[in-house]
């Protein structure tokens, strides 16, 4: 080699080694390292910052009402970020949580869904708690979720959180198989964020959307302030098989303040009120004919952190919720919900201790009041307050650093029943630094609706009763064992398996039957069912992600003298699988999505409405595609031109029921403004 | 077999001369500065042929120049780097108001770091008067209003970004690195 060679290589010899180390360290690409020239593009931001597993998944709030990290939380959970849902393709909840593993939706048209989880949920919708910011919305009549009354657009919402599995140890009556906590954004540190969007869209047979919403946000040095505002039409996907579903108008509002009250205390206040006019097809009406909803609510909490060595946290809350149903009982040849009220009051406390370094212990209860008026319910149950109480307890222990026990339980009076509620968890979670393994076991229930203790449904035409509820119902109750995995094989991509066990016992049967009475009735056979879940999140560089999500269930006692019933769909696997791909292009300046997915064959023999009418349907395997691109303008006037494309494959409706619509095909762009 | 042991090796290597650095300083510390750089929509936008970072010190300070030349040499470790599609040109200079003020119109300067010692409240003026982005190697720094700062917190690198001092500045960054940095 000659000297000058030899000289230029001792010069370049610690440059390159140090590249070298860089590039084995970071996954930079090859090529660019051994050119000598390094693109910033080329080395992810995970890698540099060094974070473990457990600061990536971050923390959630949505399985304890605690924070705790996502990684030992005692129970399956999924978590959709801003940057998912903004590079989903979706344009509703219930479409973002096709992505789920575990989640099954049905839309019967537009802004008329009804989400499950694991498979129990059938046509009601009524098993899953659905909060706000923490604040549950289940309407109190019969604790179903209007997914067109949350107030806010998907692109305001900074993470979707859903706790796999039965949770009645926190949330109490109808957290029967889980929970689905929507978070609002806010400013990014002490700073004052705007927003404002606006979307037009078609379908293929030119039904036309259009959407405008907003947001401001600002976080002082003692206080956070935030308000999202959204208004919608949807004319989309309205094709049914006889007549053409309603189109859907929306509009809402949700506002949160949080102001410091000492260094490590703060008063929140929390309000919302949303407004819509959809179909008001569902398993009890089975007309689709329009009919306003709306709700409102108001929320107010106290809390205190650190108090002192064994007092950690303390915090009061209470809470209103008033939801209001009304249609033109005229339009309607049977059952509509007109003149439906209804109100939920609570007040409840939460007190968290340090017994020990390794024992924490949180002790709660709550006090319900219920008011229920609507003309198909019984007179003597009819314009009643009802009363419920609940109290709680979860231990905490981590016997070694890796380790985690958790045990609860908690007893409710819940107000539509007088019946004693006990619900319980454990779980033990090991942790290592790529890896956690929880085993968990945790019961919950639901209480029946007012509509299934106390409905009488009237013939409009012949003044007989047609259906009537049954005040002596069990509460419904759901008993898992489950085995979760999170690991990262690579500091990219994280596997998180599932697989559970669940006995279903006193599940509420809906026969129907005309001309009888107490057609509610618990199913005095358990049903036993083996599920699977897989969620797989590998962020491949800063610039591509994929995503993979796969749920599937499988009855394990098929009853084959079962009742037809909107309860519960007909004992027949399912599987519900879903990949999309998501990055950003040009430096940032283009983001990108597509994907699919997909839910198989699902069985109904259902005997539903009232007046009650026999639906032998066969909802077909049906996959939902989505494109979408966004183009970012400038910085100047921060503009975001985007083009999301969503297809129904086949085109044909996913529920049941008669009248509902197909989905088909729509194609929206929207142009967004957004100061951070 | 050989591989690991090449590995091992460049790795013993390349501590042994991360040791002696006289301030904390590494090449990979610089590459998450020019990392969170990229992230830095209106930098994009408003960069020349090249990326231009100064790095300021207390000429009265020998630590602060220590600080500043460690900063030097770990990005010429890196060699050629690329932030934006565009290559990065690093000087250091001591903080003199009207020096920094002529070296930034002069040669196009879009980042002003700024090594423990320098007057953080004259630097964070000068960023907002040039409307460019001023960058600290403490958390002092943004605390007393620089837009962003890279360090080692407990062994973790980390970035911290004074969200409002950025917006002074004229900054935007992406969603993905404010959801990644720790803010004020």
């Amino acid at each position: 080699m000659p000297a000058c060679s030899r000289r230029s290589w001792r010069r370049a010899a610690p440059r390159l080694l140090v590249l070298a180390l860089i590039a084995l360290a970071l996954e930079v690409r090859p090529a660019a390292a051994q050119e000598g020239e390094l693109d910033i593009e080329d080395v992810q931001l995970d890698a540099l910052l060094e974070r473990d597993l457990d600061e990536q998944l971050g923390t959630t709030t949505a399985v304890s009402r605690k924070s705790e990290n996502v990684m030992t939380a005692p129970a399956a959970m999924s978590i959709l970020t801003w940057e998912q849902i903004r590079l989903s393709g979706a344009r509703t909840v219930p479409d973002l949580l096709r992505w789920i593993p575990g989640v099954q939706v049905y839309r019967n048209g537009p802004g008329n869904h009804v989400v499950s989880l694991r498979g129990t949920g059938g046509l009601n919708g009524n098993n899953v708690v659905v909060t706000i910011n923490g604040i549950a919305i289940n309407s109190p009549l019969d604790a179903s979720v209007d997914w067109d009354l949350v107030p806010v657009h998907v692109l305001d919402i900074e993470r979707i959180e859903v706790v796999r599995g039965p949770v009645s140890t926190i949330y109490g009556q109808n957290a029967y198989t889980g929970v689905i906590n929507i978070v609002t954004r806010e400013a990014y540190g002490r700073s004052t964020s705007v927003a404002a969007r606006g979307e037009l869209g078609s379908d293929l047979e030119l039904g036309v959307l259009g959407a405008l919403s907003g947001r401001y946000a600002s976080n002082g040095e003692s206080s956070q302030v935030s308000v999202l505002g959204s208004g919608e039409l949807d004319g989309t996907g309205r094709g049914g098989v006889d007549l053409d579903v309603p189109s859907m108008r929306r509009a809402g509002v949700v506002s949160h303040l949080q102001v410091a009250t000492g260094r490590s205390s703060h008063l929140g206040v929390d309000l919302c009120a949303s407004i819509s006019e959809r179909s008001s097809l569902d398993h009890l009406v089975l007309e689709s004919n329009p009919q306003t909803r709306a709700l409102l609510l108001g929320a107010v909490h106290f809390a205190a952190q650190d108090i002192s060595d064994v007092l950690e946290s303390a915090e009061i809350s209470a809470r209103s919720m008033a939801h209001l149903t009304e249609t033109d009982p005229s339009l309607y040849q049977g059952f509509s919900y007109a003149d439906t009220r209804s109100n939920r009051t609570a007040i409840g406390a939460d007190v968290g201790f340090r017994l020990a370094p390794q024992l924490g212990l949180t002790v709660g209860a709550e006090s319900v009041l219920d008011w229920v008026d609507a003309p198909y319910v019984n007179p003597s149950a009819n314009d009643r307050i009802y009363p419920g109480h609940g109290a709680y307890g979860t231990l905490t222990y981590s016997p070694f650093e890796r380790l985690h026990l958790t045990l609860g339980g908690r007893g409710d009076l819940p107000p539509a029943t007088a019946s004693f509620e006990l619900s319980y968890r454990g779980s033990v979670v090991y942790e290592a630094n790529a890896w956690s393994l929880r085993l968990a076991a945790a019961s919950a229930y639901r209480t029946p609706s007012y509509v299934e203790l106390g409905g009488r449904f009237v013939d409009p035409a012949t003044g007989l009763i047609l259906l009537e509820g049954d005040p002596d119902l069990n509460s419904p109750t759901n008993e898992t064992i489950e085995l979760g995995l999170i690991v990262a094989p690579i500091a990219t991509l994280h596997i998180m398996p599932t697989i559970y066990v669940s006995r279903l016992r006193d599940v509420i049967i809906e026969d129907f039957e005309p001309l009888v009475r107490r057609t509610f009735t618990n199913d005095p056979h358990a049903r036993d069912l083996l599920g699977g879940e897989l969620e797989a999140d590998w962020q491949a560089r800063d610039d591509l992600g994929l995503a993979l999500n796969l749920g599937t269930l499988h009855w394990l006692n098929a009853d084959e003298h079962e009742t037809p019933t909107v309860g519960v769909p007909k004992q027949s696997s399912a599987v519900v699988a879903g990949a999309r791909v998501h990055g950003t292009l040009l430096r940032e300046r283009v983001g990108y999505g597509f994907g699919a997915n997909f839910a198989s064959q699902r069985v109904f023999a259902v005997r539903a409405g009232v007046p009650p009418s026999i639906i032998d349907s066969d909802v077909a395997a049906q996959t939902h595609a989505f494109a979408m691109a966004e183009y970012f303008l400038g910085s100047d006037l921060p503009l975001w031109l985007s083009l999301r494309v969503l297809a129904a494959l086949p085109d044909a409706a996913e529920s049941p029921l008669p009248a509902a619509s197909a989905g088909g095909a729509t194609a929206v762009l929207g142009l967004a403004y957004g100061k951070e | 077999m050989r591989m690991s042991v090449l590995i091992a090796l460049a790795l013993a290597l390349g501590l042994a001369h991360g040791s002696h650095a006289r301030a904390d300083v590494s090449p990979k510390h610089a590459l998450l500065l020019a990392k969170a750089l990229s992230y830095e929509r209106r930098l994009a936008e408003r960069k020349g042929s090249s990326v231009g970072i100064a790095i300021l010190y207390a000429a009265d300070n020998a630590a602060s120049k220590a600080s500043a030349q460690s900063w030097l040499k770990a990005f010429a470790a890196l060699g050629a780097l690329k932030v934006h599609g565009v290559p990065v040109e690093v000087v250091t200079i001591p903080f003199q108001r009207e020096r920094v003020a002529e070296l930034v119109r002069a040669r196009g300067i879009d980042v002003l770091l700024t090594c423990e010692g320098s007057p953080y409240a004259m630097v964070a003026a000068l960023a907002r008067e040039h409307r460019i982005l001023s960058v600290a190697d403490t958390r002092a720094g943004v605390d007393n209003n620089l837009s962003l700062a890279v360090f080692v917190h407990r062994e973790k690198p980390l970035i911290l970004i004074n969200v409002r001092a950025a917006k002074a500045e004229g900054a935007v960054f992406s969603a993905k690195l404010l959801q990644l940095a720790t803010l004020l």
